[in-house]
């Protein structure tokens, strides 16, 4: 499966999200479940998903859903 | 002179040119809020807006926000704040038992807002021309705030435009706002916490840089250093956050804080502990009040208190009096536990379309509220949870903050929940929900617990969960860990 369709598949059930309103541009605070809450739940479930930890610096950067690509995709 | 919408009258004169309020998007000076809160006043009061007019604001954290909340004041008009992060059927709910007669909504909340909507960029505007508006009295009702509560349906808590003047003054004067403030304030404008915090610099001739919450730390951290803040207030779950994963980028970016302000939950002793250890240059301040009596009381944390201290939720506020009642209406002296009670410039008038939860809710000009707690010989109050909290386990009670507190006090939990339920035999037992930090069996906790709660205190069912249900302001939503609880039950 592409990076893209598992970190969709771990947002839409950390935030409990519809997948049609998830894009790239789609930011923390956009949506009521991802607050700083959802943000630590969010990069807990990705760690697990892709078998990573992320250090401080990579997680004040991911802001967003195309921040998040772009990261586990130059770790890839 | 208590009126809010005047609230800046004072630092327009001192410092019309000083820089007042900011978002990610805009930045005013004191004149030229004035001139937006005017230009927005003169276009509500055209399309018909006037005195006591229930008017929804539903709008995100953003510097407009609080355009539009001066605006109306201004015009007399009542204010009606909407969560943005409610459902549409809690709104809906709002809307009708309030009686609104417009909501101002955004391109981020047009969803919420069905007829009678007001877009806010059709609203904003500035404008150097006074405003021809109905005078406003003290006495009239600046805003109706909905509390989220933690059970049932939200209640409209009625206040006047000197109720809420009082609490800005009380809270002026214990942290001694003063015109080199500047305070980065993440906190939903819904509620009174976050919105006193602007209000307060803005009285003072402070600066307020409001964002949309505490989602995005690389922002907060970027601000803070840019900025060159000195004061941020948070919910002791955001500040955990920051401490367990960015303490060294927030000690760096916060070089300039002098105060951390807390509350919408108590404060865990050993979370203040770690503070003050950490941040020791910071003064670290609590306080405890409702919606109904805002900020009661005030403190705060030192290492060279006593310990016993990190406990509490500090001493009276300016202008406010603090005491305990047993349940026959009797003041109780010092280390006596009761129901606390407050009097206080900050008192609501009334609780919206509700005379007899207004009636219930005072007592010889006392308001109740419903939490329980004692005074020590030095006036300190510590709460020992809420008199609904009291579970009754054949006819031995306890609160469940005690047991909360009991399992909180182990390193291997990060927080716990406890609540009665119905038991055949005992009439209610306790039942605990905890989030791990370390791993720990629930036999080794019991275990422990068994060493600092007697055996009828013990939690009769434990369960571990990843994180306690919360509101936006970090209240814990007690029906969604019944509703949980029940879904576990029904699945064992």
């Amino acid at each position: 499966m592409e990076i893209r369709d598992r970190v969709y598949n771990v947002a839409t059930k950390v935030l409990d999200l519809d997948r049609s309103i998830l894009n790239e541009e789609l930011s923390i605070g956009d949506v009521r479940t991802w607050d700083s809450l959802g943000q630590v739940s969010l990069i807990s479930a990705l760690e697990k998903e892709f078998g990573c930890e992320f250090d401080i610096d990579e997680t004040l950067e991911m802001e967003s859903i195309g921040d998040i690509l772009e990261i586990i995709k130059e770790r890839s | 002179m208590s009126r809010l919408s005047n609230v800046i009258s004072d630092s327009l004169r001192h410092c019309p040119e000083k820089e007042c309020l900011a978002d990610p998007l805009v930045r005013f000076t004191f004149r030229e809020l004035e001139s937006f809160i005017n230009g927005t006043a003169q276009n509500l009061i055209n399309i018909g807006i006037r005195k006591n007019d229930h008017i929804a604001v539903a709008v995100e954290n953003s510097a407009i926000y609080i355009i539009v909340y001066l605006a109306l004041l201004k015009v007399g008009a009542i204010v009606v704040p909407i969560d943005v992060t409610l459902n549409k059927n809690n709104v809906d709910f709002i809307v009708d038992d309030c009686s609104v007669k417009h909501i101002v909504y955004s391109d981020f909340t047009r969803d919420l807002v069905g007829k009678n909507g007001l877009f806010l960029q059709d609203l904003v505007e500035n404008s150097d021309r006074t405003v021809d508006v109905e005078d406003v009295a003290e006495e009239d009702t600046a805003c109706i705030l909905y509390t989220t509560g933690s059970t049932g349906f939200p209640k409209g808590v009625v206040l006047r435009h000197r109720n809420v003047y009082a609490s800005l003054a009380n809270i002026s004067k214990y942290i001694k706002y003063n015109s080199n403030f500047r305070e980065l304030v993440p906190l939903p404008l819904t509620h009174s916490f976050g919105l006193n915090q602007v209000l307060s610099n803005l009285l003072n001739g402070g600066f307020a840089y409001i964002i949309k919450g505490f989602g995005r730390i690389k922002q907060i951290l970027n601000i803070l250093e840019q900025e060159q803040m000195t004061c941020f207030p948070g919910t002791p779950t955001s500040f955990r956050l920051v401490m367990d994963k960015y303490l060294e980028h927030f000690k760096k970016a916060g070089k300039s804080l002098t105060d951390i302000i807390i509350n919408s939950s108590p404060l865990p002793p050993k979370d203040a502990s770690l503070m003050l250890k950490e941040l020791p240059n910071i003064n670290l301040i609590i306080y405890y009040g409702l919606t109904e009596v805002s900020r009661s009381t005030f403190h705060t944390h030192s290492l060279d208190l006593d310990e016993k201290y990190l406990s509490s939720v500090g001493t009276a506020a300016p202008n406010v009096e603090v005491a305990i009642m047993d349940s026959e209406g009797n003041h109780l002296g010092p280390n006596k536990e009761g129901e606390v009670i407050v009097n206080s410039g900050t008192l609501l008038k009334e609780y919206w379309n509700d005379p007899e939860l207004t009636e219930k809710s005072t007592i010889n000009g006392w308001f109740r509220t419903g939490d329980q707690g004692y005074l020590d010989e030095a006036g300190y109050l510590f709460l020992t949870g809420r008199l609904k909290d009291q579970i009754n386990i054949g006819g031995l009670k306890v609160t469940a903050q005690e047991i909360i507190r009991a399992i909180e006090s182990f390193n291997e939990v990060e927080e716990a929940f406890v609540f009665g339920v119905h038991d055949d035999l005992n009439g209610e037992v306790p039942i605990a929900f905890a989030v791990l930090e370390k791993n720990i069996t629930k036999d080794d906790l019991l275990s422990r617990l068994s060493n600092t709660l007697e055996t009828f205190k013990l939690p009769r069912e434990l369960y571990f969960v990843d994180k306690i249900p919360k509101s936006e302001t970090g209240k814990i939503l007690k029906s969604k860990i019944v509703d949980m609880h029940k879904k576990m039950t029904n699945n064992a």
